[in-house]
């Protein structure tokens, strides 16, 4: 039991250091990356190769004056950056970064982890409507009711291709899944389902090439046209943290999460497992920032159109194959 | 199990706390000297005119109701959806369970057939069915092919 309380408190420790500084991380990263693919230098001035820039964010973000416009409502306002990064902090505490003594090595082990990870993952929309609306800006208004359409078609494609994962693996308990796919990962089971959640997961985090909530050329800024400081810089938080969590449900649901090739989940070691998952989440995270600088923008009817009439269909045949595929195969289904 | 929710909850905390205590320290010691001007809703440097507070034309209603509908569904298929190994292998009764779920997914479909055949899908409705009928009208002056291919995208003029 005394084991039990400090490994938690190491593991919520842990974790939430490991979450903020991927955000943090990922901010200079993309950067650096945007600027390499762009013959630039990026930023390189502060520390060594600009490696100090996150630090010299925060404190820029935090003498930043502060502003709330006129014509704003006041409440709504100040409160919209904390629900956009709250609820993304949140699904943090379910993706599971391996096995330590046969335990998985996860904030929260809970037996609905995915479940719980899409729930509470999609209430960080509720930020971006709020604060959008909330600015009383013509900017702001349009990019909140862009990102609430956009975010609702989407979602049901994500789930459903999720679903077909679980059929698979035959458990929500994220750490059961990535078990589960000891040796045979589910991209190889699902590449149809890998491919679907590879599309929503850009349009579900607002990112290029689906970010018309914020689509500088049309907008402005979107919904955080009015923004600035602190509660800019929480928006942006929650935008990276959901980039992180979205690259960690990948890493974990379709790439194995902590199994090594060639190796028994059960032989390796804790380290080396949560190193390939920090791998795997690395390399989607850094995908997110290739495709935005080499995919242009849909238009908005064009993304409707393909979250309704091509995801959505996709999605379900999917569906319907991995089931009728799991009653070919019988007793021997799935990872049986 | 219930240790894991604490644990969650603890971490709901964590993170309330940085916003919190990120925004205190924030207003502690950040500058407050806005001018008239610069609280000013900014519209690219124009003159605002009026509120954005206004009745807007959401266009995309009819959608939301199609998405409440899946969002229901799917909760129901994720427990469907876990069981369903197990009732191939163990319980014997994967065949009917498999059944009812395409029973289940099959209904709903044709509300999304019925939504997709009514244009409801389209961005923009009324233009998309006016560019139908006019290119039908077209091709019965005999200005267009018959055959041409029914595209998803608007013409020019009517965006503009």
């Amino acid at each position: 039991m005394e084991i039990t309380w400090i490994r938690a408190a190491l593991t919520l420790l842990v974790g939430f250091g490991l979450m903020m500084s991927l955000a943090a991380g990922m901010s200079l990263v993309e950067r650096k990356l945007s600027a390499f693919i762009q013959e630039r230098h990026g930023p390189n001035r502060v520390g060594p190769f600009g490696l100090l820039q996150p630090m010299a964010d925060l404190i820029k973000f935090v003498f930043k004056e502060e502003y709330v416009p006129n014509s704003v409502n006041p409440l709504i306002y100040k409160l919209a950056p904390a629900i956009a990064a709250v609820p993304a902090m949140m699904t943090f505490a379910a993706i599971p970064f391996g096995f330590l003594d046969g335990q998985p090595l996860v904030i929260a082990n809970i037996n609905i982890g995915v479940l719980y990870v899409l729930a509470v993952g999609s209430l960080g929309i509720y930020g971006i409507i709020l604060g959008g609306w909330s600015s009383n800006n013509k900017y702001s208004l349009l990019g909140g009711l862009r990102a609430s359409a956009q975010m609702v078609s989407y979602e049901i494609s994500l789930v459903l291709s999720l679903v077909a994962v679980i059929a698979v693996s035959g458990s929500l308990n994220m750490s059961e899944v990535v078990a589960a796919q000891d040796h045979h990962w589910n991209v190889f089971l699902q590449p149809v389902a890998c491919l679907i959640f590879l599309v929503t997961m850009f349009a579900e985090t607002n990112r290029h090439p689906f970010d018309f909530a914020e689509c500088e050329p049309e907008l402005v800024g979107g919904f955080h046209t009015e923004y600035a400081g602190m509660r800019f810089a929480l928006f942006f938080l929650g935008e990276y943290i959901a980039m992180v969590v979205m690259s960690g449900l990948m890493a974990a649901l379709f790439f194995g999460g902590c199994d090594v090739p060639f190796l028994d989940i059960a032989d390796t070691p804790w380290w080396l497992g949560a190193l390939a998952m920090l791998g795997k989440t690395a390399f989607f995270l850094l995908l997110f920032v290739w495709v935005r600088w080499t995919l242009p923008r849909f238009r908005y009817d064009q993304l409707m159109w393909l979250g309704w009439r091509v995801l959505l269909p996709l999605s379900l045949a999917n569906l319907a194959i991995t089931g009728l595929v799991l009653a070919l195969l019988g007793p021997e289904g799935g990872h049986a | 199990m219930y240790f894991d929710y604490a644990n969650i909850l603890v971490f709901l905390l964590a993170g309330m706390a940085f916003v919190f205590i990120n925004m205190v320290i924030g207003s502690l010691i950040r500058p407050s000297r806005s001018t008239s001007d610069g609280l000013e809703p900014y519209e690219c440097g124009e003159e605002v005119i009026g509120e954005a507070w206004f009745r807007f034309d959401i266009r995309y209603y009819t959608v939301a109701l199609v998405y409440i509908v899946f969002a229901v569904e799917i909760a129901f298929l994720f427990p469907w959806a876990k069981v369903l190994t197990r009732a191939f292998a163990e319980e014997g009764i994967g065949g009917v369970a498999l059944l009812e779920g395409f029973l289940f997914v099959g209904i709903l479909l044709l509300g999304l057939a019925y939504v997709w055949v009514k244009g409801d899908l389209n961005w923009v409705k009324a233009f998309q069915l006016e560019f139908e009928q006019r290119k039908r009208l077209q091709q019965s002056l005999g200005q267009l092919p018959a055959k041409s291919r029914t595209t998803n995208t608007l013409p020019e003029d009517a965006t503009s």
